[in-house]
């Protein structure tokens, strides 16, 4: 009886509080309704990757056309290129998290040792412009400076460094350093903001405690500002590890495979998502696009989960 | 506070009418669209059909169309007088998926305008068969047996009539200006270079070869040869060579159905490319040309010999003009391949109208088309109107009249404001070579590709596999791959490494299971080949 009446306050205060909220309750129920939406339902098509699907059985077909079991994924994985593209995924990836996550990080560190604040926010602003540029244009732009006449082959031949072009967009052995480089150039500015604002978030009066004792740029760099911001490195870690296929932090694998991938560089320039785009909308293989793109799901749910629990067991924070 | 709880609650109803409008959309939609029919056509049989024409839905599957609305134009007018009909154009912006999920989610129009071979067999699944159309509404319609023959799907109906073709009997009839269509790959080249280099002679291939090399060597940083895009450079010389496939990609030989890359000409133009490639008269980077970089490339200047459709030399010039550049392109008007060169027409035509089961008035479509492919309705959609767009020559071909000569020389500008070519849904080939033909160079070099033309192979288009079965996916699938292999044998950088290139393309297409689609290939000729005998 007691514990009855209990639950029941328990409700109620529950659904005052809720009721209290109510304006900033529905910003989240927008939230969440987006996610449910665009993110959830969808989510149903999955099934097609198990099942023989036709597009002219329309939105039914997915529940009334056959299953066909593993069979799309046995297909992939007996498929002659499907080493390359795996291979040239995970490398790209891997890649992208080594060289482009650190760029943000340092940049935050040295932007906050500038102290002409001019300058300071010059360089800030000019650093992450070319994160509101797309692959698009980006891509027409490196076209211009790499190609064959291109800006930096016309240079090179002035003074006498080379006597044929490099082949930048068209050698498979160039593809890699190229969207790398690319991709830390387009996003490190954007991506130290988080970073920037970290560190303005420390407590000044270590700083000047520390200053008191002595310590020196790199000491205070060390022993301050890198332990101040671990929290915020840990967080976009885990995220970035978890879109890791993708294309970590700016998530740009699919765009610079597509514009930046042809037909020379493929060998290396081929990865699941733009083979996904190929079977699905240029061949028509739906049910075998859905599948491909279900495994670099699984991937990478495998990813965010494992990469938390780890970060979680080596400093003690995650995200959840 | 209580002005916050008003908020809150319009909002939160805004959001749920939004979510359930849009998942209501599929069914709802429709049931209004056609519960607006009944009344519409209740309207329509109570006022009289005649005096009020009738609005039909057609969705263009064609992201480059030149026009996205009926109406307006004097074809239009002349078209809706004639037929009672106008038309609610959705133009597609993207020809890949676009209609796929039309197709998908039922949401068709009346009408489709298709060319996408792929999506033809799940499209039919949707449409009304012409034979039974016809038989229902427009028993008078008559239809060239060959023509049905080349429309008639594997359920034995046939859903559309395509345009763009012309029997090989109206090709072997004497016709000075019959021509081939302005699609056809042609080389450009540089007048003002030839002239450098003493204009030689150009009559061969070897000529050609040799020309590049002298212009590479001239001036090393210029791309002697720039290939269209999409393997659109790459058809040309083909067609030098005499390939024994068609736009199908496969050929007959003693009975048995074969790949393109089986054929020894199909080697022979990659080892020509390659030639070409090694003595630096091809560029790397031409070989992943973008359409817009390859044109850019030519109207740099940078560019002497360039292959693609009929129209790039007149692009080119009109943008040197413009920048002020003192030279020009002309076309090469000779078969370099000689006698060997030449094309295998297996063309059953290009794209046509599939009326679908949503639409409303299934017999005034029929009746729409039946129009649009009577000789009066091809001359209309194709020509203009008489007097005002053209005039008949004692032969009976037909004349711009200077006013629309002008107009020709910007063509898409001519067909959004005339409206003529916007609607030749159902032209032929031959209705549309006449006009084409202007008596310049381009008119005679599109004859000399029309006269190339060595066999004529509709059966192809049957041999390759269509319904729902694996060799269909085989099939898409090697000709995707041949085409990202291409580059590899014209840029391999030794002729041991291109035959290397050449093995493993093959090796890699068989591991695909070319062996066992050639089979079902070669048993569904033997099926099928009486029909086209």
């Amino acid at each position: 009886m007691n514990s009855k009446v209990a639950s029941n306050s328990k409700s109620r205060s529950l659904w005052s509080d809720f009721k209290k909220q109510a304006y900033l309750q529905s910003f989240v129920l927008i939230g969440m309704l987006f996610l449910l939406i665009f993110s959830y339902i969808p989510m149903v098509g999955i099934i097609i990757a198990f099942k023989n699907y036709k597009i002219s059985d329309g939105v039914l077909g997915f529940f009334t056309s056959p299953w066909v079991g593993l069979k799309h994924f046995t297909e992939f994985f007996t498929e002659i290129e499907s080493g390359m593209i795996i291979r040239n995924t995970f490398i790209i990836s891997v890649l992208k998290i080594i060289f482009t996550f650190p760029i943000p990080i340092l940049f935050a560190i040295m932007i906050n040792e500038v102290r002409n604040v001019k300058f300071k926010k010059f360089i800030q602003t000019a650093s992450y412009l070319p994160h509101f540029i797309s692959w698009v244009v980006v891509y027409g732009i490196m076209f211009a400076f790499l190609s064959g006449d291109g800006v930096l082959n016309s240079v090179f031949k002035t003074f006498n460094l080379i006597d044929k072009p490099i082949p930048f967009l068209t050698d498979p052995k160039k593809f890699w350093p190229l969207v790398i480089i690319s991709d830390a150039w387009k996003e490190f500015g954007w991506w130290s903001i988080i970073f920037i604002a970290a560190i303005v978030g420390i407590d000044q009066s270590i700083f000047e405690a520390a200053e008191i004792d002595g310590a020196s740029r790199f000491q205070k760099i060390r022993y301050i500002t890198l332990p101040g911001i671990r929290s915020t490195i840990n967080v976009v870690l885990i995220l970035s590890l978890g879109n890791l296929l993708g294309g970590g932090m700016s998530g740009s694998n699919f765009e610079q495979s597509l514009l930046l991938g042809n037909n020379l560089n493929r060998s290396a320039s081929e990865i699941l998502q733009t083979h996904v785009l190929k079977a699905g909308l240029v061949q028509l293989r739906y049910s075998y696009a859905a599948a491909v793109g279900l495994l670099q799901s699984i991937v990478s749910v495998t990813m965010i989960f494992g990469s938390n629990a780890l970060v979680k067991k080596i400093s003690g924070t995650g995200i959840y | 506070m209580k002005k916050r709880v008003l908020l809150v609650a319009l909002s939160l109803i805004l959001i749920f009418s939004m979510i359930f409008t849009s998942c209501g959309k599929g069914n709802g939609t429709q049931t209004d669209g056609q519960s607006g029919e009944s009344t519409q056509s209740g309207e329509g049989s109570g006022k009289g059909d005649d005096t009020k024409p009738v609005e039909l839905s057609l969705f263009i599957n064609m992201d480059w169309y030149w026009v996205d609305s009926f109406g307006g134009r004097p074809v239009d007018d002349e078209i809706t007088k004639k037929t009672g009909v106008t038309l609610d154009v959705t133009k597609a912006a993207d020809q890949q998926q676009q209609l796929a999920v039309l197709i998908g989610s039922g949401d068709l129009p009346d009408m489709v305008y298709n060319g996408t071979k792929k999506l033809e067999p799940e499209l039919i699944n949707h449409c009304y068969p012409y034979n039974e159309l016809i038989e229902k509404y427009a028993p008078d319609f008559e239809v060239d047996p060959i023509v049905v023959a080349n429309n008639t799907m594997p359920d034995g109906n046939f859903y559309c009539i395509k345009n763009n073709y012309s029997t090989p009997e109206e090709y072997a009839e004497e016709n000075p200006q019959f021509v081939a269509t302005p699609g056809a790959s042609t080389l450009h080249i540089r007048e003002d270079i030839m002239k450098e280099l003493g204009n030689p002679d150009l009559n061969t291939l070897e000529d050609l070869e040799d020309i590049l090399i002298k212009v590479t060597e001239k001036y090393p940083d210029m791309n002697a040869l720039a290939l269209g895009p999409d393997g659109y450079g790459e058809s040309y010389f083909k067609n030098m060579f005499g390939l024994k496939s068609g736009s199908c990609e496969v050929y007959e030989e003693d009975g048995k159905i074969n790949f393109m890359v089986r054929d020894p000409k199909y080697i022979e133009t990659y080892k020509y490319l390659n030639r070409l490639y090694r003595e630096g008269c091809i560029k790397p980077e031409s070989l992943i040309y973008k359409y817009e970089d390859y044109q850019q490339a030519i109207t740099s200047g940078n560019v002497f010999a360039a292959a693609r459709a009929v129209d790039e030399s007149g692009k080119a010039n009109r943008a040197f003009n413009e920048a002020g550049f003192p030279y020009e392109m002309k076309i090469v008007n000779n078969m370099l391949g000689g006698e060997e060169g030449g094309t295998v027409n297996d063309n059953i035509g290009w794209a046509g109208i599939y009326i679908t089961k949503n639409c409303k008035h299934p017999d005034k479509a029929i009746k729409f088309v039946q129009f649009l492919r009577s000789d009066e309705g091809q001359k209309l959609s194709c020509w203009g109107i008489e007097g005002e767009h053209y005039t008949l020559t004692p032969e009976g071909y037909p004349e711009m009249t200077s006013e629309m000569k002008e107009l020709y020389k910007d063509y898409d500008n001519m067909v959004r404001t005339v409206g003529n070519m916007a609607w030749a849904f159902a032209v032929s080939e031959k209705t549309e070579g006449v006009w084409n033909y202007t008596g310049d160079e381009t008119s005679d070099w599109l004859r000399t590709v029309k006269d190339s033309v060595k066999e004529f192979r509709p059966v192809y288009n049957f041999v390759v596999p269509k319904e729902d079965i694996d060799e269909t996916t085989i099939y898409s699938k090697i000709v995707d791959f041949e085409k990202t292999q291409t580059v590899k044998l014209i840029s391999a950088e030794t002729e041991e490494e291109f035959k290397a290139a050449y093995d493993d393309m093959v090796k890699k297409l068989e591991a695909m299971g070319l062996c066992e689609l050639e089979d079902w290939m070669t048993n569904k000729y033997n099926e099928i080949k009486d029909r086209y005998e």
